[in-house]
């Protein structure tokens, strides 16, 4: 008992040293638990895709449409059972900052393909009424506060020129849904019609439904053989593939974000390691005084891996305690500027023992050199430290 | 004083010390034959750098001699290993700073408790051994205080009730006064005396103060590595 009542005491005996990197340590696990939040919400908006669904784009790049006359094509395939399309619009709204998805699509084969997209029947009608209509996500309305016959004024850039688009319907999908809450579809009709006659009768992909997951893979290289040594050639994937390399440069900067939680983790253990050094190095006498009593240096090390854990302790409590609120806040306001492509961006218990773990071990690897140095510390030595 | 001298205690036999200093040699002791007999109060004394803490240390066990045998309470502490001579320090030595060397972030009982860790008494029979030995360093009253509520002749006093918890056969003290004002050090030496006479401690005292040393029954003295006795 008065063994550890020394390992806490010690532990706090430069209280605002050890408040600071306890604080370090908290920091570095709410930003590790951070950073790990947004790679497993990437996976999670991947995963969330259905398996029965393929995407097919041109092979040499998302960038270059496919020919309208590929849809037939496909559609046709063995297998296929529903086909649609697609084109990302891109375009800004009044901010480039003010990202959100926008695609034009066929509404009516669309929703065949995704039937979670669901809409009111008032509003469907009002949709397929309205040439330049739209509908929108929830929580896309809930964010701008738009409403259903809200004008939305977008600057095109893939296809350039002012576009107004009319709110005709807001979308509620299905828990679990691979719908996003925060996209854009409008008709890909008028898309095409103020297209000039170059780029008109593209499509952005063509994605399909298959009879038979099992045979998603078949069905894929059917499809792309199809299309073999035509100047647009293909590649199918199923849409959770599709979306994973859907940015390449996101999956590079994925394996960035890795990086640097490793690399928070690292900073961890040097502050914890740099407090345990001062810490033991104070405390030189007092290990020596405590042998001299006939303490062993096993005693000393642990009394220094103790407090190493103590403090790593502290901080861990600390960063668990204040991550759930951090997160929450950081998590929104992350999924403001990229939500479209993440899942829900909701802590895993993985990342989060991880960090203890490592907090913890790292408590005691930081403390387990200056704990072995003054446990071997030669004692006539360490007690002249005194004179 | 009366008291008969009792049998040697403490048996150092040419004992020799050498610093290694870069290079060079430093010979600090130079065969080193002395015997402390049992429930003695010796002082040791001499100029700075003669050796006194080395010497002290030798005794006590926490350090080891270059060459010589020393022998303690029937126990040749020279052939001892490291972990042996931990223990035996435990059981048969209390040590006595000049800075007190108290852990500052624990309360006077709390730091004479420390020494009784190491040893499978259970914590009543603990805090009975703590409170009696802060009964007879006069502290009954302060158990609940830190060391920096103390003054440093109360200080001195929690170290030597430290000292004397696991009830050693030897106390070793290096220069126990240096750092209080006399009449704390007046307490102090009355303390160690009362110690030697009423609870039969072996006292070996370093020290700069004549005043001090007078307390002692046999003043030694260090010089140039080599002891010069005298009554
Ligand atoms: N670890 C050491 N390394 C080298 N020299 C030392 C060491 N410890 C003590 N000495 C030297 O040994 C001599 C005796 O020291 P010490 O026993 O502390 O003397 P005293 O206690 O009588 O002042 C001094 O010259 C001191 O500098
Ligand atoms: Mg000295």
């Amino acid at each position: 008992m008065v063994f550890l009542l020394l390992v806490v005491k010690s532990a706090f005996r430069n209280r605002l040293r050890s408040l600071l990197t306890a604080f370090g340590v908290a920091i570095a696990i709410i930003a590790f638990l951070f950073l790990r939040t947004v790679i497993s919400a990437w996976h999670a908006g991947a995963e969330r895709a259905a398996a029965d669904r393929l995407v097919v784009r041109n092979k040499i790049s998302i960038i270059f449409p496919l020919p309208t006359a590929y849809f037939q094509k496909v559609k046709n395939v063995p297998g296929v059972t529903e086909a649609t399309w697609a084109n990302w619009f891109g375009g800004v709204y009044k901010d480039p900052r003010n990202f959100f998805a926008k695609f034009a699509v066929d509404a009516d084969s669309y929703q065949r393909v995704y039937p979670e997209l669901q809409l009111p029947p008032e509003e469907q009608k009002a949709w397929m009424g309205d040439r330049t209509g739209c509908i929108i996500g929830e929580e896309l309305a809930a964010k701008y506060s738009w409403k259903v016959g809200d004008e939305i004024p977008l600057a095109g850039d893939i296809y350039p020129g002012d576009w107004k688009f009319t709110i005709r319907g807001i979308y509620h999908p299905p828990q679990g849904s691979s719908i996003d809450k925060r996209t854009m579809f409008f008709h890909w009709k008028y898309l095409d019609e103020r297209m000039p006659e170059g780029r008109k009768n593209q499509l952005g992909v063509v994605i399909v439904r298959v009879a038979d997951v099992q045979q998603s893979t078949s069905v894929a290289s059917t499809i792309d053989k199809l299309f073999d040594n035509s100047p647009a050639e293909t590649r199918t994937e199923t849409e959770r593939a599709f979306q994973m390399s859907f940015l390449s440069m996101v999956s590079a900067m994925l394996v960035a974000i890795e990086a640097i939680s490793g690399v928070v983790l690292a900073i961890l253990l040097l502050i914890l390691g740099n407090t345990m050094a001062m810490a033991t190095r104070e405390r030189t006498t007092e290990y020596a005084v405590l042998r001299a009593i006939g303490f062993r240096p096993s005693h000393i090390v642990r009394l220094v891996l103790g407090e190493g854990l103590v403090i790593a302790g502290t901080g861990v409590a600390l960063g668990l305690g204040m991550a759930p609120a951090i997160l929450r806040i950081a998590g929104q306001a992350f999924q403001r500027v990229v939500g479209a492509f993440l899942g829900s961006f909701v802590v895993q218990p993985g990342p989060a023992i991880a960090a203890v773990a490592v907090a913890l071990l790292g408590g005691m690897l930081a403390a387990a050199v200056p704990a072995w140095r003054a446990g071997r510390m030669r004692l006539v030595d360490a007690l002249r430290r005194v004179e | 004083m009366s008291e008969a001298p009792g049998q040697p205690i403490i048996r150092l036999r040419g004992v020799r010390k050498v610093y290694h200093r870069e290079q060079t040699e430093v010979p600090v002791l130079d065969g080193i034959d002395l015997e402390i007999a049992e429930n003695s109060f010796e002082a040791l004394m001499g100029p700075s750098g003669s050796g006194k803490t080395t010497l002290l240390n030798l005794i006590a066990g926490i350090d080891r001699p270059s060459a010589g045998t020393i022998e303690v309470d029937g126990t040749e502490i020279t052939r001892l290993s490291e972990g042996a001579l931990a223990t035996w320090r435990a059981r048969h030595i209390g040590f006595i700073f000049q800075q007190y060397n108290l852990l500052p972030v624990l309360t006077a009982f709390q730091n004479v408790e420390l020494p009784l860790l190491l040893t499978p008494l259970k914590s009543a029979e603990r805090r009975q051994r703590v409170e009696t030995a802060l009964k007879i360093v006069s502290l009954g009253d302060r158990m609940d205080h830190y060391p920096r509520q103390l003054s440093g002749g109360q200080e001195q006093r929690v170290a030597i009730a430290r000292a004397i918890v696991t009830d050693p056969t030897i106390l070793v003290a290096d220069e126990p006064t240096g750092d209080l004002d006399r009449k704390s050090a007046e307490e102090v030496l009355k303390l160690l005396e009362l110690l030697q006479r009423e609870f039969k401690k072996t006292i070996v005292m370093v020290t700069h103060d004549p005043q001090a040393a007078e307390r002692a029954k046999i003043i030694r003295k260090l010089d140039k590595g080599s002891l010069a006795a005298s009554a």
